[in-house]
């Protein structure tokens, strides 16, 4: 056979990510995390979404930036199980702030595993960016979805906490 | 059939995989206009695989939990948003049935209640939002209604009251315009056509008529 199984894409994809980057990637359960040791008391932070856009996330894993993220299916949410068994390879004790793109999907799924961390006394808290002004009319914003500028509130989020500004 | 116990729900389920597994090209043709174009695999695969996850928990003993257990497997197995709002309904219902270890025709128009609950809690819209809840809530009224007006009501009365609301809730959605997920992107095509969503929520709710039907069938009934 030339090619891989299709059903095995995420799997096979995120093995080969991290075994190009082993520096600044490990693989965990529903995706991948920093391979460098987080400071201690730091909120970890953490995004996600589907595969079919590379690098995309993996690749924004690392010391002030996102401390893991969560990879869904190719363009499918990933699954509140993925989510969670993320949160808790990274989560240290000091909270978790979840950070994500406007979407219907991604958001129910970000919002069960939040809730079910809340349930075991994890602090837990999500944001979602509604940066594409051209999803929604301005009296509906709440309703744009996330696009480009989800990268710049990722990027502020993951320096914030690194600085400990994240509260 | 009087009441269902733990060990048939899982066939229950296994009718509407088979509604699905029928209607897999419809709804995925409906989604390549509105959507993502998968919900009709999404679905079939979804409750494909429940009947299975649920047999698995039957050991449980209680209903609630089997059914809770169940659907947040296949919310890991189809986490998209319709993956997730069915996931969700059946999840709530679930809960609604902790600790029972048979259901009664009652239990099934809670069950309904239970879903749309479920879906509106999961998926924060709104009636008249042209979604599945639309389909749903419609079912959940109806069957309300027969079954206040016919308290000796059977199985198969209850979900063919439900499957009839969420017929007409369906139909409703022709006049709505979408409020939610990717469906806004494609606002200007809704007009006049059946949500696809609330068109799943209706296959749902015949599933489970079948079952009921198939039975009273063998029954002789």
């Amino acid at each position: 056979m030339l090619y891989n199984d299709p059903k095995a894409f995420r799997e096979d994809m995120l093995k080969g990510y991290v075994a190009a980057y082993p520096d600044y990637v490990v693989e965990v359960s529903g995706g991948v995390a920093r391979a460098t040791k987080m400071s201690v008391g730091k909120i970890a932070v953490i995004n996600g979404g589907g595969s079919g856009h590379y690098p995309a996330f993996c690749g924004i894993v690392g010391d002030g930036f996102m401390d893991a993220t969560v990879v869904g299916n190719v363009f499918t949410s990933p699954s509140t199980e993925d989510v969670l068994g993320v949160a808790r390879s990274i989560e240290q004790g000091s909270g978790i702030f979840i950070v994500g793109g406007n979407y219907a999907g991604d958001k129910m799924n970000f919002n069960m595993a939040r809730d079910r961390l809340v349930e075991e006394d994890v602090d837990a808290r999500s944001f979602y960016i509604t940066d594409d002004v051209a999803a929604a009319k301005p009296e509906e914003k709440e309703k744009r979805r996330g696009n480009v500028g989800t990268f710049m509130v990722f990027k502020a989020a993951g320096a914030a906490a690194a600085a400990g500004r994240l509260v | 059939m009087e009441k269902l116990v733990i060990s048939d729900i899982p066939e229950m389920f296994d009718h509407v995989g088979q509604v699905f597994a029928e209607r897999k090209d419809e709804l995925c043709a409906m989604d390549a206009v509105m959507g993502d174009g998968d919900l009709g695999l999404t679905m079939s695969k979804g409750y494909g695989v429940l009947p299975g996850f649920m047999r698995d928990l039957e050991s449980e003993g209680d209903i609630g939990r089997m059914m809770f257990k169940a659907a947040m497997k296949m919310q890991n197995t189809v986490p998209s948003t319709m993956g997730t709002l069915m996931s969700s309904g059946i999840a709530e219902a679930g809960k609604a049935f902790k600790g029972k270890t048979e259901l009664v025709p009652a239990d099934m128009v809670t069950y309904v209640i239970q879903f749309a609950a479920g879906i509106k809690k999961r998926g924060k819209c709104e009636l008249g939002d042209r979604t599945i809840l639309d389909s749903i809530n419609a079912g959940a009224v109806k069957a309300v209604d027969y079954l206040s007006a016919n308290p000796e009501a059977s199985f198969s009365d209850v979900m063919a009251a439900a499957t009839r609301g969420a017929e007409e809730g369906c139909e409703a959605t022709r006049d709505m315009l979408p409020k939610y997920g990717k469906a806004v992107v494609h606002a200007a095509k809704a007009k006049g056509i059946v949500d696809q969503g609330a068109l799943a929520g209706k296959y749902m709710l015949e599933g489970i008529e079948s079952y009921f039907a198939c039975q009273d069938q063998t029954a002789g009934l």
